[in-house]
């Protein structure tokens, strides 16, 4: 089943042409990793695709909504996962899922539910009663991709969600989102980390608001050569 | 060009760093690596004199840097982790501000780093704080040189910078290494580490490993196999219980286990095929300097959350 289907996706800031004629798909279950330059129009194309940003022209469909007639009905399908963290730092660990549980419209009996699977999976009983902001940032990270994940998304969005972060949590937020996938979520992530491309289905790496190249990892770093996957990043240098 | 010394140093409720020795030679890269909250960002702040309340001796060049302050200094450039320029100054501006902050000519950071300055020319009326991450990061380095230090510190540098301009900016480093400059760089990209003349890990303020690239991951004690040819989820969930398993993760379509050296890739598939997965595709492959990393530190009590 295709969650997301896109057909020449453009967007216009002024006259700078953020996005430009992006066509892409995913079925579900995959990771469609987005790899670019900042600037490259990665929070662009993630934004229309939320239901967040009109495009100037193309369409797309989103878990079968129209992103430009139906974003209302698309963010209660979608998670949504900025680079800054959306958690608030003055509420507690559980306050915030509680806040994110309201926001998505969960019963109180679905809301026991998810707590307690969440507490368990992430081991973040012990810090329930701790406030959001100091929680190492991690931690932090890994309870606002579980707040995306709350309401059981079929689709989520994930901007540069590994920003900062060290190795190790780097590789556990990973597993998460793996695991996620794996159970029939599907997942678009931006990233700068060359490394987590192979954690993906398949790429799409963005220039100045185009596709410049996409397809598994592994082909893609066969096709760069010795440089692998910088090839892509690289090669226009001057 | 840097001799540390017993270095520690406590906060009120916690110990940043303890017992930290450790040396860069003059024309050095050193790249410090550590989990977040390791110590790495307090141990900059101590080298680059703006923290005098530690334990120990550092000295640089020679100089103890807490009775020299002034010349150690001259000789020093640091960009912290944090935005350090003046959003609204230009490009221009912040150069000439830190020019006659720290003595120097902005002039000379055509000369010192060539490759950053061509990016940021076009750029140079531009108010500091609506240029890109990757803008902001190469005119902070530039502000740093404008003074002509030769020692340079740099904490997470390519933090949030793309590709592109992080492949730019070491690129940049080593042409400012050949010409003499001693770089002590923080990261948490592990590729940049691999490209460091020496990495040392730390982990709780403390030094786990010193050494060369190649000699540190040769030292991983343990063996990297990739497990496949089933769904991702069910291997995941029975391959993290195996006996002799120390850690698992999920990467595309395999299932990585790192084991006990003893264990062979014949175990695992007998292990495996007791719990289901007769036609399991197992190869052992080489770790890389992530695993090395995530191994040392997990075996040193860092703590997971899965």
């Amino acid at each position: 089943m295709m969650n997301i289907r896109a057909d020449k996706l453009t967007r216009d800031f002024g006259s700078l042409r953020a996005v430009n004629e992006v066509s892409m798909e995913a079925r579900q279950g995959e990771i469609i990793g987005l790899l670019g330059a900042n600037g490259a129009g990665k929070s662009t194309l993630i934004r229309m695709l939320c239901g967040l940003l009109r495009p100037t022209s193309g369409t797309a469909e989103v878990a079968g909504l129209d992103i430009a007639r139906q974003g209302r009905g698309i963010r209660r399908k979608i998670g949504y996962m900025g680079q800054n963290s959306t958690l608030f730092e003055d509420l507690t660990v559980r306050e915030n899922i509680e806040f994110y549980a309201t926001v998505y419209g969960m019963t109180r009996r679905e809301t026991r539910d998810r707590m307690g699977e969440l507490m368990n999976d992430l081991r973040v009983g012990r810090y329930a009663n701790k406030l959001a902001g100091t929680l190492p940032a991690g931690w932090r990270q890994m309870l606002a991709f579980s707040t995306a994940m709350l309401h059981r998304p079929e689709i989520v969005f994930l901007d540069e969600p590994t920003s900062g972060l060290d190795a190790i949590s780097r590789r556990e937020l990973w597993n998460l989102i793996s695991l996620e996938a794996a159970t029939g979520t599907t997942v678009m992530v931006s990233t700068h980390y060359l490394d987590e491309a192979f954690y993906c289905t398949r790429l799409i790496i963005l220039e100045n608001g185009r596709v410049k190249a996409r397809g598994k990892a592994e082909t893609l770093k066969a096709a760069g050569g010795s440089d692998g996957l910088a090839h892509y990043f690289i090669q226009h240098e001057v | 060009m840097i001799e540390a010394r017993h270095i520690a140093k406590r906060f009120r409720d916690r110990q940043a760093l303890r017992d930290l020795n450790f040396s860069v030679e003059k024309g050095e890269i050193l790249c410090i690596m550590g989990a977040n909250g390791a110590g790495k960002s307090t141990l900059f702040n101590i080298i680059a004199t703006l923290d005098d309340e530690y334990e120990g001796t550092l000295r640089v060049r020679g100089m103890d840097i807490r009775e020299n302050k002034r010349q150690v200094r001259k000789i020093l450039g640091y960009v912290s982790g944090r935005f350090s320029l003046y959003g609204d100054l230009t490009v221009a501006e912040n150069l000439s501000f830190f020019a006659a902050a720290y003595g120097g000519n902005p002039r000379e950071v055509r000369r010192q780093c060539p490759g950053l300055w061509h990016h940021l020319e076009s750029s140079s009326r531009k108010q500091a704080k609506h240029l890109s991450g990757g803008m902001k990061q190469k005119l902070a380095i530039c502000c740093a040189l404008v003074h002509e230090p030769r020692l340079l510190l740099l904490d997470e540098p390519t933090t949030g910078i793309d590709p592109f301009s992080r492949h730019l900016l070491w690129k940049e480093l080593k042409s400012l290494q050949k010409g003499g400059m001693t770089i002590l760089v923080s990261t948490h990209y592990l590729e940049e580490a691999a490209i460091a003349d020496r990495v040392l890990f730390i982990h709780e303020g403390q030094p786990l490993k010193l050494g060369f690239p190649g000699e540190i991951v040769a030292s991983y004690p343990r063996k990297l196999f990739t497990l496949g040819g089933y769904p991702v989820q069910p291997l995941f969930y029975s391959m993290k219980e195996l006996p002799g398993v120390i850690n698992c993760y999920i990467r595309g379509e395999h299932v990585y286990i790192t084991a006990a050296e003893n264990i062979s890739l014949e175990e695992i598939g007998v292990l495996a095929a007791g719990r289901g997965f007769a036609k399991l595709e197992i190869e052992q492959v080489s770790p890389d300097m992530e695993d090395v990393f995530i191994d040392c530190l997990s075996t040193n009590g860092e703590k997971t959350m899965l």
